[in-house]
């Protein structure tokens, strides 16, 4: 069986993208999916402290410097249907070598589950970015701070640039601050069939989009908006998830070292996230 | 028929060609409010004198089908989501501040330095001659 995998990530770091793939883990397996969460963060893994661990004893450093199989870094959560692959407390020993990465890829999508969420971090870092795209699913969590969205295009650009790395000619290599829609334009006034090869390119694989931490009601169509500027200028598709409400109770869940869909069932992030999670699921179907 | 600038109007506006004039209505509201400074296009997206232009574009485009309209525009339905203008969004960042008095005097000034990054911003798309983007 082929699971289902679904990168978490973005441009800016404290987005809420580790604490959003502990909640999802959560809530999908409670939904009897099997869920291997990984922390594949690269700078500053956390999630096994989302679930209370404070010492793990096994980590992904371990399981990509090592020849060895995937179940045995496998550590448990607690919940039911949920395993967790800690990241590493160290500074993570990134390679960029294809056989590490390919074989990184091969142990992480793991077979004996449903879904397997990784969170990848921020930023555009070749690791984050590699995973990100290796992904069925990109889960893509902004906030809508002007800074955030700032950050978030500039992800945007980054990502274009990598699906299109492969097929771009030397002298086609675009500019520094490009937009892709408003480039292949000028292309396809040349050589049409180039750029609708480059907008395929772009959109081979949609992303799903969740604004987080909103705090005044009219921030809450940022999501849906960025999705289609997302469309206009940088062509790739996707879907916005739509948005969770600004929480203290989130904070408090953090504090207490505990999953807040556990902690607290009751609170309004809660109340959205699970409308959010019915609309996440059919995206996770295997499609292949 | 339409004529080739009326067809390009309707993609300024995102719209296809046959939309509605309710869709008109709702589209150029939402990308007002995209292109305008503050919109999400302010922040890093576009340069300043290419969102101008392209504001600017888009408020020629709705007006131009506007006028070609024989019946006045609908009022969007009201029980359908609408997107605000962004003066409506400034509605909304004051009744904010009505509910709470304690930021007045922080909303006051964001508001002054906001009203100063638009007008350097007309500014700059008024001085500037590049070709329009998209």
């Amino acid at each position: 069986m082929t699971p289902t995998v679904m990168a978490i990530g973005g441009g800016k770091g404290g987005t809420g993208k580790s604490f959003l793939a502990v909640q999802m883990g959560i809530a999908l397996a409670q939904q009897g999916l099997r869920v291997l969460l990984v922390d594949a963060d690269p700078n500053g893994a956390n999630l096994h402290t989302f679930f209370g661990l404070e010492d793990p004893s096994h980590d992904i450093d371990v399981l990509l410097d090592q020849d060895i199989s995937t179940r045995t870094v496998i550590l448990p959560t607690g919940i039911e249907h949920l395993g967790l692959i800690a990241g590493t407390r160290q500074e993570m020993r990134l390679r960029t070598e294809p056989d590490f990465l390919h074989d990184a890829v091969q142990k992480l999508r793991w077979e004996e589950v449903d879904l397997v969420l990784w969170d990848v971090g921020s930023g555009t870092s070749m690791w984050s970015t590699f995973l990100f795209e290796q992904a069925d699913i990109g889960c893509w969590v902004v906030q809508t701070e002007p800074t955030c969205i700032e950050k978030e295009y500039h992800f945007l650009r980054h990502v274009c640039r990598w699906r299109l790395a492969s097929i771009l000619e030397p002298e086609e290599a675009p500019p520094a601050d490009w937009l892709p829609i408003p480039w292949l334009t000028s292309i396809k006034h040349d050589d049409p069939a180039r750029a609708k090869l480059l907008h395929q390119q772009l959109r081979r694989r949609p992303f799903l989009l969740l604004g987080n931490q909103i705090h005044q009601p009219d921030e809450r169509e940022i999501p849906e908006e960025m999705m289609a500027a997302c469309h206009r200028f940088f062509g790739i598709e996707g879907h916005a998830l739509g948005w969770l409400p600004f929480d203290e109770r989130v904070w408090l869940s953090v504090r207490l070292r505990r999953p807040i869909v556990l902690e607290y069932p009751e609170a309004r992030w809660v109340k959205q996230f699970d409308s959010i999670i019915q609309r996440l699921i059919p995206f996770l179907k295997p499609s292949r | 028929m339409q004529s080739k600038e009326m067809i390009r109007n309707y993609q300024l506006l995102e719209l296809d060609r046959n939309a509605p004039l309710e869709d008109v209505e709702l589209s150029y509201r939402r990308l007002l409010r995209r292109y305008e400074p503050g919109g999400l296009a302010s922040y890093g997206l576009l340069r300043v004198a290419d969102r101008g232009r392209l504001l600017s574009a888009i408020r020629d485009a709705y007006q131009q089908i506007m006028r070609q309209s024989s019946t006045p525009p609908q009022r969007p339905d009201s029980s359908q989501p609408r997107v605000p203008s962004g003066d409506e969004h400034l509605a909304s960042l004051h009744a904010y501040l009505q509910s709470k008095p304690e930021l007045r005097s922080d909303v006051l000034h964001a508001m002054a330095i906001a009203n100063e990054h638009q007008r350097v911003a007309q500014m700059q798309c008024e001085s500037d001659d590049q070709i329009p983007i998209g």
